[in-house]
């Protein structure tokens, strides 16, 4: 998170002389975090995210089917009536129910974990505008869910 | 015997949902209500449930093989939220059954062109990166228009942010549709939240039908690059086909769902 605003900083101390070779430089060798970002920066960031996807994915396949074959295994049903999400952090939900309502909250978290990660992510490599375009995103999801509907 | 059957359908919706940047809903909805007997409100819940799990596991592998163009992905994503927004707040003072019938009206002449040729169609491997994208601000109107539809019509965004992104900002299809898996997870989740918190998730139907989901749509965005973008674009403008006549029927007061 760091290195943008050190670089930033260091960047405007720089005497004029030397001003003029690191534009010469990077007419040459354009550096990753100025300009049009270097595409190996590109593909870090978006591994990044794609390792958000797939661990959220993973975390929610397994719990859903840790829910599913216990109760296929024990014969019980998952469902013992519509619990909410306060009853399952007060633990009034039952075990089986609470396993799969914790699968499914990973599931729901996963895209706004990926949302919401990409704003360090994108920051880190130096593509300002895409972070803020994260930003603006999640603070809408954030607004959309307070309204409490919305589709799409 | 039910819960394999489910995670059959999951299994099929949610690798046509990765290949066609869907959410399944379209598919999930009438199958689960009408093949399982669940009632219409725990379908549609059960299947925004599905739709992040089609979108997260298909765009995993998306992501990764840079298959989706992320960064338009998300500047698309602001507009279609802010839609979405809208639309909840318009919809009550519109006209439903009015715009019911110009969406179907609109959406089966875009099947239609969904069948025209492109040059990229032959090649089945696609690339997200460097893309060229026209009409940027267009692009934006429309995708405020797609969540704006899709909450005014309760439909998801896939069968409107797929048209947006290849007739208007000539994006090719599969990037297109990978695109859209990446985004309709974003806003599934906000209505998922609020289904969850509220206990209203049949979990004995959400449980199986999303592993299936999971697994079909992991299968489906591995075997994207090696299907033709022809055949793609033929299912995607018979599903638009489908979603045109039912938005056309409910404008009209024919419910398809009495008879059965």
């Amino acid at each position: 998170m760091s290195d943008g605003p050190v670089q930033t900083t260091g960047e405007s101390s720089v005497a004029p002389v030397e001003r003029a070779t690191l534009a010469s430089n990077e007419a040459a060798f354009p550096p990753a975090n100025l300009g049009a970002p270097h595409p190996d920066d590109d593909a870090r960031s978006e591994l990044l995210l794609a390792l958000v996807l797939r661990g959220g994915v993973l975390s929610a396949a397994s719990l859903l089917g840790a829910a599913l074959a216990i109760s296929l295994l024990f014969g019980l049903p998952i469902h013992g009536g519509g619990g909410s999400l306060q009853d399952l952090w007060q633990g009034h939900t039952p075990g089986l129910q609470s396993l799969a309502q914790l699968g499914i909250l990973a599931l729901a978290l996963t895209p706004v974990a990926r949302v919401a990660l990409s704003i360090p992510i994108f920051a880190r490599a130096g593509e300002r505008k895409q972070a803020l375009i994260g930003l603006g995103v999640l603070l809408l999801l954030a607004l959309s869910m307070l309204l409490g509907k919305a589709e799409g | 015997m039910i819960p394999s059957l489910l995670f059959a359908t999951g299994l099929g919706a949610g690798a046509l949902g990765a290949l066609l940047g869907i959410g399944g809903g379209i598919i999930l909805v009438p199958v689960l209500s009408l093949a399982f007997g669940v009632p219409m409100q725990h379908a549609v819940a059960a299947s925004l449930v599905c739709v992040i799990a089609s979108s997260s596991g298909a765009a995993a592998t998306y992501v990764r093989d840079h298959r989706c163009d992320v960064r338009l992905g998300m500047k698309l994503e602001i507009f279609t939220v802010a839609g979405a927004i809208l639309g909840a707040f318009v919809a009550p003072l519109l006209p439903t059954s009015a715009i019911q019938i110009l969406f179907a009206l609109m959406v089966i002449p875009a099947a239609r062109s969904m069948l025209r040729k492109a040059p990229a169609d032959e090649a089945a491997s696609f690339e997200g990166q460097g893309v060229e994208v026209r009409h940027l601000p267009l692009g934006y109107a429309a995708s405020v228009g797609a969540g704006t539809l899709s909450a005014v019509l309760g439909i998801g965004g896939g069968p409107i942010k797929v048209p947006v992104m290849t007739m208007i900002m000539g994006v090719p299809f599969k990037v297109a549709t990978a695109t859209s898996n990446l985004m309709i997870g974003v806003t599934a989740s906000a209505s998922v939240f609020v289904y969850l918190s509220r206990g209203l998730l049949d979990l004995e139907i959400v449980v199986p039908t999303v592993l299936g989901v999971l697994a079909g749509a992991m299968l489906g965005a591995m075997a994207m690059p090696h299907v033709p973008t022809a055949r793609l674009k033929g299912v995607f403008a018979v599903l638009l086909l489908a979603l045109g006549v039912q938005m056309l029927t409910k404008g009209l007061g024919v419910d398809l769902w009495s008879w059965t």
